[in-house]
């Protein structure tokens, strides 16, 4: 039965397959990130190399790739995935692995790729794409004369009563809650992890939150869709709300809302691509994505999106090019997660940590919100 | 027939759903106690609608209804305590025999031997013991019909109203009816009101007939005289059938007149809608009033051709040409005594005046 | 035919009662040929899916063929204290093995389900293991990571050793079997199914029972209004249909969020206080509203299929007979519609239950249903077998939900159209 099942899969596949199977596939979020991604670097590589690129998009997770490869059809070649989905689609042999320094161009002053990058890759099946940031954010007009500064202001339902917008699952928050009780990240964020490995940190962490949750000055709207954070304070549903800093820097730089961002204890995450093993075009895929990871192309997606590239190398570009961003106007480098303003207390998120915990974490947070 | 003795009094009612077209007409209309009324007429005619005005389904536009002395217009249909039988039966199919009888019953709080022996009551009355138990989608057409009648009748209702009870029922079927019905209202002596567009159904069971057309009552009387006297064309060609003939008045005196044809002949009628000399009008005569070789001094005496012979088992009708209508039809009683009944053979045609009457021309 | 009675023999004289059959068989034939494509179409669409869900949720041979030695070794222990060396050692080989078959990864992937944290000891030893000496691997193996020491991991990891396992069933209703073999619940602040099953079905319950409230209504005035206003409900009744659901959702939380438009006309009017605006949104109340308004289509069609064969003639009798409106409605009429009730509320029971996408964005905290856990499984975790496991689950409670229906009401008292 299950072969069968597999040549019924396959045949759907098979029809899916278009005419443009030579291009490779690459597979992103969709929206103003992937546009980013396209103009920035996918149309220049496309150019350079003279591989076609189409751009399919997809809500995340590693469903979908499973199930084509468990078909034995694959339509997919790159995906734009988090760090979490890298570890466990690289364990579950999903994806190709890189040798880094071979598969990678080192940058134009010929440091090797895997310096060059900020951080090692969680997984071997991972290059980095871009770097983002768990911020929080304020309405500038409507909060009052007195502006948080610090996490801290997050959790002050006193000084700034009212409902504050949190992501809906545990990764995040459970660390700014400690940064806000007081917990020094530590370079990287290393210290809010070690606590969370405890059963007592992981208590201290939950309690915190559970409190502003419950606080009727306070109060939680829990928010999926990264659109909604700017969203929920322009209506004024909230007062703060934690998101991504590239969708604050759009609302604030690109439509003028009147947005503020609080760096404070800012969580940086990452953006990985992976390629998929057995792909249709598994060597052109590679060529495309070395391409766009190099100096150049990280950079290039920087001009329309304010996610930081992983190169150290890609900064320079950036700053040297000011102003950066496409409206030919905005400096982009003090809007970039890795900024040195914005990097006074920050932590990485620790993709190694959740994959491991994700699920027991992800029960009990489920949990704390049933019983709110 | 006073205002005081009728029992159901219609004054002055007018019925229009729209605003532009009266449904019924002025209507004036009394039935007594115990009487059998049928409206009788043609889809259209108003005769449902004034059905469910008596019910209380709809309200009379204009004027008011009696019944038994008080106006009932703003009384509602389950206050009213009025029998009806609908045409689909409208017996409640999720309901045993039983239950659909006990319906009407147990709104009233009737007690409960109280309701069992109306119950038994009434469906002996329409032949239906036994079937107590029965959902309604088990019976015959027939068997339902009998069942509505009978729940129409379980509570005792002042008035019983049949809007074309009989309409979805076979012929065979329809003509035990209508006895059965006949004799349940002799028996009960209830007051009914009947729908019908069946002339024959009207005839058979009414003690009046009230004949429909277009909103207004063309004629009501008892059934042979709505029969035999038609009061115009319409109502005689809505009863039974009729022979035909248009011509204009050229003498009138006393209760004679003279009408010449079309065709130049001349008729001896029974005037009743025309007055003077000059008016156009229409003849009616019954088929079975046309003598064959008829005595030597009967006043219209003409020479007519078959042109077809139905045989109909216990008549023979005959279609023949006479006075230059080809359309003159001949009923033939099938005795013993036949006579020469063939294609072409050529007949002497008489009637009485007083049988062929002068109606108003439509 | 009772024994006594003579045979009646055909014309032919073959027995009727054989010659009857003998046509009929061929008879059945025909019609089982004519009605095979369907019947094969059925099997793959819809028997083939559950079966190897049943079969998803309940496999593990790939753990258990994974670790052949480690399992065995396993067998001696007691699982009360450590395993002993040998257990390690067994461990170590296997290990091995799936590291150079590059299959460690696989396992990593497992073994976390069972026990969070298994992902980066494992990864740890992988990497430690290339420096190991010979011998003594039970202390080499503790000094990777502390968790190694602790026997709570080498008990999730025995409790993988069955070819088959249910365990994953218990999980969907926050239960475990502990090392004894009994069957316990999971530690209180991690029980979190229960209350998602729970959730799930009153926010079924109470949207099946809202979205009765007002089709009801709704479908009479569609079943006895003059066809022209009658065409007109019906379209805006089905407009919802031919709206993204996404749409439809977002629209309702500009209406109902507190800064929204019903809460400003709330204000506007005087009806509440502006700085007491009711929270309409991000709670239950909204995914009672957005649901209720989404899947009302399901209710009202069946409804009205039914109420249009209810000829208007029974209430006039009703009524005629001495009903009041209200005696002649609830005896008469409704009685009547009790097929297209029960049509619409299982239908809409069904689809309720199975909803996620809108209690997620308009439920705030309350918003999760077993059906985001489901999801979650599938998409992010991976965890198909637990996945699976739900899935059925849900599908056997839809199946009670039907069963006990059928006991109440009969399944043949339901009518769709």
């Amino acid at each position: 039965m299950k072969n069968f099942v597999k040549a019924l899969m396959s045949l759907f596949f098979a029809i899916s397959v278009t005419t443009s199977s030579w291009a490779v596939v690459m597979v992103s979020w969709g929206g103003a990130y992937t546009e980013s991604q396209k103009l920035g670097y996918g149309d220049p590589a496309a150019k350079k190399l003279g591989i076609p690129i189409d751009w399919v998009d997809y809500s995340g997770g590693l469903s979908e790739i499973k199930a084509q490869i468990a078909a034995g059809a694959i339509t997919w070649d790159v995906i734009d995935v988090y760090a979490m989905d890298t570890i466990v689609g690289c364990d579950e042999g999903l994806f190709v692995e890189f040798d880094f320094d071979k598969d990678f161009p080192p940058a134009p002053d010929g440091t090797p790729a895997s310096q060059d990058f900020f951080t090692t890759m969680p997984s071997k099946c991972a290059v980095g794409n871009i770097l983002y940031s768990w911020t929080y954010a304020y309405h500038d007009e409507k909060i009052g004369s007195k502006k948080p500064k610090k996490i801290k202001d997050f959790f002050n339902t006193k000084k700034w009563p009212g409902k504050r917008g949190i992501y809906k699952s545990a990764m995040h928050n459970l660390e700014i809650a400690l940064a806000a009780d007081g917990v020094k990240p530590r370079k990287g964020g290393s210290k809010l992890y070690e606590i969370l490995e405890t059963d007592a940190g992981l208590d201290r962490a939950f309690n915190k939150i559970k409190e502003l949750c419950e606080d009727p000055n306070g109060g939680c709207v829990f928010w999926s869709a990264g659109a909604k954070p700017p969203e929920l304070l322009m209506q004024g549903e909230v007062v703060m709300a934690t998101g991504w800093n590239g969708r604050f820097f759009n609302a604030e730089i690109g439509e003028g809302a009147p947005l503020k961002q609080v760096w404070d204890a800012q969580g940086l995450d990452y953006q990985y691509m992976s390629i998929v093993k057995g792909g249709p075009n598994q060597a052109d895929a590679m060529k495309a994505v070395a391409e766009m990871t190099s100096t150049h192309g990280l950079a290039g997606s920087a001009k329309y999106i304010a996610y930081a590239p992983w190169r150290k190398s890609s900064l320079k570009v950036i700053e040297a090019g000011e102003p950066w961003y496409k409206d030919g106007k905005t400096n982009m480098m003090e809007q970039m997660p890795t900024h040195p303003n914005n990097t006074k207390n920050y932590f990485l998120v620790d993709p190694i940590f959740w994959a491991d915990n994700s699920t027991e974490i992800g029960e009990r947070w489920e949990a704390m919100k049933a019983g709110l | 027939m006073s205002e005081t003795d009728s029992f159901v009094k219609f004054k002055k009612v007018d019925k229009s759903y729209d605003g532009e077209i009266l449904v019924v007409k002025d209507l004036n209309l009394d039935v007594a106690q115990g009487e059998f009324l049928t409206l009788l007429g043609p889809s259209g005619s108003g005769k449902t609608t004034i059905l469910m005005m008596l019910a209380g389904f709809e309200t009379p536009t204009n004027g008011e209804i009696y019944l038994d002395g008080e106006a009932i217009s703003n009384i509602p249909p389950y206050k009213r305590r009025i029998g009806m039988v609908f045409q689909n039966y409208a017996l409640f199919p999720h309901m045993t025999v039983y239950e659909n009888l006990s319906f009407p019953l147990k709104v009233r709080k009737v007690s409960k031997d109280e309701t069992d022996k109306k119950i038994n009551k009434a469906l002996s009355m329409v032949s239906l013991t036994g079937f107590e138990t029965r959902m309604p989608g088990q019976l015959s057409g027939g068997q339902q019909q009998r069942v509505a009648v009978a729940r129409a009748l379980v509570f005792d209702p002042k008035l019983v109203l049949m809007d074309e009870p009989l309409g979805a029922l076979d012929k065979n079927l329809r003509e035990s009816m209508q006895y059965e019905l006949k004799h349940i209202h002799e028996s009960l002596g209830v007051t009914v009101v009947y729908v019908t567009h069946d002339q024959g159904e009207a005839l058979t069971m009414s003690n009046r007939i009230a004949v429909f057309n277009e909103g207004k009552i063309q004629q009501l009387s008892n059934p042979d005289k709505l029969y035999e006297e038609p009061v115009n064309s319409f109502v005689a060609e809505f009863i039974g059938e009729n022979n035909t003939f248009q011509g204009e008045v050229s003498e009138i005196s006393g209760n004679k007149c003279r009408v010449k044809l079309g065709s130049g002949d001349e008729i001896l009628a029974n005037p009743i809608s025309v007055k003077l000399k000059g008016d156009k009008t229409k003849i009616s005569l019954r088929p079975e009033r046309a003598l064959i070789n008829p005595e030597e001094k009967i006043e219209n005496k003409f020479k007519g051709k078959i042109e077809e012979v139905i045989y109909h088992g216990d008549h023979t009708r005959i279609r023949m040409n006479l006075l230059g209508k080809s359309q003159f039809i001949l009923k033939i009683p099938n005795s013993s005594a036949r006579m020469d009944l063939k294609l072409g053979n050529e007949m002497i045609i008489g009637w009485h005046s007083k049988d062929c009457r002068a109606l108003d021309l439509t | 035919m009772s024994s006594e009675t003579q045979k009646i023999l055909t014309t032919g004289g073959i027995p009727l009662e054989e010659s009857l059959k003998k046509v009929e068989k061929r008879n059945k034939i025909k019609a089982f040929l004519l009605v095979s494509p369907l019947l094969f179409f059925l099997i793959i669409a819809y028997i083939s899916p559950i079966v190897s869900l049943l079969f998803t949720s309940i496999d593990d041979r790939m753990v258990t063929n994974m670790l052949p030695k480690t399992f065995k070794a396993m067998k001696q222990w007691d699982g009360k204290d450590l395993p002993s060396e040998e257990v390690f050692e067994a461990f170590y080989q296997d290990y091995k093995i799936l590291i150079e078959e590059k299959r460690h990864g696989k396992l990593s992937t497992q073994m976390n389900y069972e026990k969070n944290g298994f992902k980066s000891i494992l990864k740890k030893l992988a990497r430690k293991m290339k420096k190991f000496e010979e011998g003594n691997y039970k202390e080499q193996i503790m000094a990777v990571h502390k968790r190694w020491a602790d026997v709570e991991y080498w008990r999730a990891l025995k409790r993988r050793a069955p070819t088959y396992t249910y365990s994953k069933y218990l999980k969907g209703v926050d239960m475990y079997e502990n090392e004894e073999g009994k069957i316990v619940e999971v530690p209180e602040e991690r029980r979190i199914y229960k209350i998602l099953w729970l959730r799930t079905l009153e926010i079924a319950f109470f949207v099946t029972l809202f979205c009765f409230l007002m089709a009801y209504p709704i479908a009479h005035l569609l079943a006895t209004l003059p066809m022209k206003y009658s065409n007109l409900l019906m379209i805006c009744v089905l407009l919802p249909f031919w709206t993204s659901l996404l749409v439809r959702t977002a629209s309702w939380m500009i209406l109902l969020q507190q800064q929204g438009i019903v809460n400003d006309v709330f204000v506007w009017t005087g009806l509440v206080a502006d700085d007491s605006r009711p929270e309409m949104m991000y709670n239950k109340t909204g995914t009672y509203v957005a649901m209720t308004q989404i899947l009302l289509p399901f209710m009202v069609l069946p409804l009205y299929s039914v109420m249009k064969t209810i000829s208007p003639s029974l209430m006039r009798a009703g009524k005629s007979l001495g009903g009041t409106p209200f005696i002649t409605f609830w005896k008469v009429y409704f009685p009547l519609t009790i097929p297209g009730i029960g049509a619409g509320c299982l239908l809409v029971f069904i689809i309720a239950v199975g909803y996620y996408i809108t209690p997620e964005l308009v439920g705030g905290a309350s918003g999760t249903l077993i059906s985001n856990q489901i999801a979650y499984q599938m998409k992010s975790t991976l965890d198909w077998s637990f996945a699976s496991a739900m899935g059925l689950m849900l599908l056997t409670g839809v199946l009670v939900v039907y069963w006990v229906y059928n006991k109440l009401v009969g399944i043949d008292n339901i009518k769709l159209g």
